[in-house]
């Protein structure tokens, strides 16, 4: 008799639990917007001229969500309008790391960069060709070749006629493959690439705050960090001037993470 | 009882083994330092050149003794005096050396050139000389100086003799304007021989004039001032005042001193002529006594006065010196709307931290950005030049040149502001060609753009923002760092080895033909023995012997280089040893073909043996 009871109070207790486990999440993610829902509402304050507002937004979804380069893009837009250059021109090199193509971000970043007078030194042949392609696209091309030097050295086992072409076409693969190391080499400083975020920035000749200043470096700037030492970085910029600045006055490119809780304190301070 | 007098007995061994410890160490660091060194002697006379009124100093050196006599020649119309003399003993990487220096001062009776004749010198039994020095004296200048004075060494002023520290500054004019530079050398003197260590950099102790931080590191140099030597630390800097009014400014450094402690008995039975008395033996047991002293340098007074306010232009932004103004832009060739770079430089000599960038007129046809600044310091702190770096966009493209820039300064010599004015560079400025199409295609701003922007700080013309979110990730992480690539590349690598040794192989094979050989017969005999194994499960002695039949005609055939169908008993019984079991086998096989035959499991294994063993050791 205990055991039917039992027999049928189970499936009961079962489905209880079932349903408790699947109304849980659905109950705590109610309140909260998914990631698409708020870029449509930052693109709207956007179009509204509510650049302010569509930036915390933006801000909220790399926060919680992550980032991708339209979103970052549509932040540094929102930068622009809002008069913060350097945070601008942080925010569409950062777009461009993760969509090397995209010509709008391209596009405002050199308009940026000319309003503000911040046009680039002339640069030797050899780093101007190189800098027709980023890290990653030069690492991609690197890795495409070696894929396909990869293949015609197998089908030479396969194969035995068109020896003379996968021959050519071999040395050839060699050849970019090489070109592209070389490329994603001389790009590599590229990781340390930082943005001056501060429009009060001076290369000091010591990292203190008595020390003096050899100069002033412009926001909105790329500098090389090269070393750290306190609450101060030494930084290259890319005219060869070195000098040590104040870590919040520069943001590494390549350095945003999601879930920072001092993401949008940064972006604050940095106002 | 007995254990005072072990006491008593350990204390004196302990006593004289330290004794001849001590001995060896003394005597080993002088034989060493003896053993290890050249006695040579040099003179040098500063300077070479010196008024009759003056005089010079003359300096023996003896490397790598520590005792020598001089005997100075007699040289009509000049004279010696004794000033004394110095031993130094280093000890660099364990190795000692020892030098004796003796001064004396060279004073002439009348104007001429002299040779000092080369002086002889007995050190450690041997005669040396110096080389003869020529040197000239002049007619009496008359400048106040002391007549037994070199003139490279500095007189000692007054209240200074008596002193083992003392500190100037170089001469200063005794009128200033309220934020000029004042270049100063600031010297501080400490007597060799005593220790010295700085406890702080010099500072001025007049709040109506500032000074920049001194360096670390000062010139460390020698001078002899008076016939004492004197070591000497110089700093190069500047002052300038900040308060109107009459100062009295002097310079003062704290240091600490440490004087060798004089022994004051002599060891018995040496009287003067005690060798521990001499400086080596003092440095060594001596000890030393600190003192901390405050050297300051003598009060100099100074009129410092506000700068004129007639005639001080507007853009005057303090800069007070003797400067120059050059200005460069590039390009020379630009579209209504390209940005220049505007680089000035202000060279000169004066206080640069008041030298502001040169003014750009101000024209509604310029758009000018903050400048950056670059300062590089030349031979003194306030000699120099700074680049400022301007960008400028010309907006209308009827402008045909970059207008002058200004920059103000006031000269302190002639006490007048003066404004330097660059030329004006001609621009060739073209129609912007993206603004024309701008125009042209599109009638009117983008639908967002209509709309009102009151947080707009005015950046227009981007893009359109982005409709589309995209995949959302969590950081930016290089290509070469992600797993999947990294994975790829290795696997073509690995592939490209791999077949890079498997070519290797082929080579190595193609050109290794006998290896070719053996390896197929190797394959051949393992092929025919699986054939044979198969014919043995069969049951089938006819097949089986069959089987053997061909697998001997194929691998022999192989190896004798001949058609396999050709290969007869005959030539078995012909080529191979007459025991062979081959022989054997191959008539079996015959005999079977042509009549019943029946095989034990033994005879079958045995064959298969056979078989085996003789064809796999072919040569």
């Amino acid at each position: 008799m205990k055991l039917t009871r039992y027999a049928l109070l189970l499936p009961a207790i079962c489905a209880v639990l079932l349903i408790v486990a699947l109304a849980a999440p659905l109950a705590t993610a109610a309140p909260a917007q998914s990631p698409e829902v708020l870029f449509q509402q930052g693109n709207d304050l956007y179009g509204q001229g509510k650049y302010q507002e569509a930036l915390q937004v933006y801000s909220r979804i790399i926060a919680e969500d992550g980032f991708s380069g339209p979103l970052l893009s549509n932040l540094a837009d929102c930068y622009a309008q809002t008069g913060r250059a350097g945070l601008a021109i942080l925010n569409y090199e950062r777009a461009l790391r993760l969509s090397p193509g995209d010509s709008d971000s391209r596009g405002n970043l050199e308009l940026l960069r000319k309003n503000l007078g911040l046009f680039q030194e002339e640069l030797p042949l050899a780093r101007h060709a190189a800098s027709f392609l980023d890290l990653d696209q030069w690492t991609l091309l690197a890795g495409v070749f070696l894929v396909f030097l990869t293949l015609i050295n197998l089908a030479g086992l396969r194969f035995s006629n068109g020896k003379q072409v996968r021959r050519w076409l071999g040395g050839l693969c060699l050849a970019v493959l090489l070109v592209a190391t070389a490329g994603a080499l001389s790009q590599y400083r590229q990781l340390d690439e930082a943005v001056v975020i501060s429009n009060d920035a001076h290369l000091l000749l010591s990292p203190f705050p008595a020390s003096s200043s050899v100069g002033v470096i412009a926001e909105g700037r790329i500098v090389y960090t090269l070393k750290q030492h306190g609450r101060y970085s030494l930084v290259e910029d890319q005219v060869g001037r070195t000098g040590w600045l104040e870590k919040d006055k520069i943001a590494s490119i390549d350095g945003i993470a999601v879930g920072r809780k001092d993401y949008q304190d940064k972006k604050g301070s940095a106002q | 009882m007995m254990d005072r007098g072990f006491r008593q007995r350990t204390r004196r061994v302990a006593g004289r083994l330290f004794a001849v410890l001590l001995f060896l160490a003394v005597a080993g660091t002088v034989v060493t330092g003896w053993c290890r060194s050249e006695t040579t002697v040099s003179a040098s006379l500063s300077p070479a050149q010196f008024p009759v009124d003056a005089g010079a100093a003359l300096t023996v050196t003896v490397n790598g003794s520590r005792s020598a006599d001089v005997h100075l020649p007699s040289v009509p119309g000049l004279s010696f005096q004794g000033r004394g003399k110095s031993t130094r003993i280093e000890m660099i990487n364990g190795s000692f050396s020892s030098s004796l220096s003796m001064t004396y001062l060279v004073q002439a009776e009348r104007p001429g050139k002299y040779t000092i004749p080369p002086i002889s010198v007995s050190a450690d039994g041997s005669a040396l000389t110096t080389r003869p020095i020529a040197l000239e004296v002049t007619q009496g200048g008359g400048s106040g100086q002391g007549p037994a004075a070199p003139p490279a060494a500095t007189r000692l002023r007054a209240g200074e003799a008596d002193k083992v520290a003392f500190l100037r500054i170089s001469e200063i004019k005794g009128a200033s304007w309220v934020g000029e530079v004042l270049p100063i050398r600031i010297k501080a003197y400490f007597r060799q021989g005593i220790r010295a260590s700085l406890n702080a950099l010099p500072v001025i102790n007049d709040d109506g004039f500032v000074m920049p931080q001194l360096d670390q590191k000062p010139i460390q140099t020698e001078e002899t001032v008076n016939g004492i030597p004197y070591s000497v630390l110089t700093w190069d800097s500047s002052i300038s005042a900040v308060k109107e009014g009459r100062h009295s400014l002097t310079v003062e450094l704290e240091a600490t001193l440490l004087f060798p402690r004089q022994r004051r008995n002599s060891f018995p039975g040496f009287g003067d002529q005690d060798p521990f008395q001499d400086d080596f033996f003092q440095n060594f047991f001596g000890g030393f006594d600190s003192k901390t002293v405050k050297v300051a340098s003598k009060p100099i007074t100074i009129e410092a006065r506000q700068l004129p306010t007639a005639n001080q232009p507007p853009d005057f932004s303090g800069a007070i010196g003797r400067f120059s103004l050059s200005v460069k832009s590039k390009p020379a060739q630009v579209e209504a709307g390209d940005p220049i770079t505007l680089t000035m430089t202000v060279s000169g000599n004066g206080n640069f931290d008041r030298v502001e960038t040169p003014k750009f007129p101000e024209d509604p046809r310029w758009k000018t950005y903050p400048p950056s600044a670059e300062f590089k310091q030349g031979d003194s702190p306030s000699q120099g030049s700074k680049k400022f770096e301007q960008a400028i966009v010309v907006k209308d493209d009827g402008v045909t040149e970059i207008p002058p820039v200004s920059f103000v300064y006031f000269n302190p010599e002639t006490e007048k502001y003066v404004t330097l004015t660059s030329a004006a560079i001609p621009l060739a400025v073209h129609h912007s060609k993206q603004e024309a199409a701008a125009a042209s295609a599109v009638p009117g701003p983008p639908a967002a753009a209509v709309k009102a922007e009151p947080e707009s700080h005015g950046i227009a013309g981007l893009a359109p923002i982005h409709l589309q979110m995209g995949s959302l990730q969590k950081k930016i992480t290089p290509l070469f760092a992600r797993g999947w690539f990294d994975l790829l590349l290795a696997l073509c690598a690995v592939l490209l080895l791999a077949v890079f040794f498997w070519k290797a192989r082929l080579r190595y094979l193609r050109n290794n033909p006998e290896l070719c050989r053996k390896k197929a017969m190797h394959e051949l005999l393992a092929k025919n023995m699986a054939l044979i194994d198969e014919a043995a499960v069969s049951n089938d002695s006819r097949h089986y012997l069959a089987t053997c039949r061909k697998a001997i005609q194929e691998v022999l055939g192989r190896h004798w280089r001949i058609e396999p169908s050709a290969i007869t008993l005959a030539d078995l019984q012909t080529r191979l040893q007459p025991s062979s079991g081959l022989i054997t086998v191959f008539a079996a096989a015959e005999q079977g073909a042509y009549a019943d035959f029946t095989l034990s499991p033994a005879q079958i294994h045995e064959y298969a043996e056979h078989i085996h063993k003789e064809l796999s050791e072919l040569p």
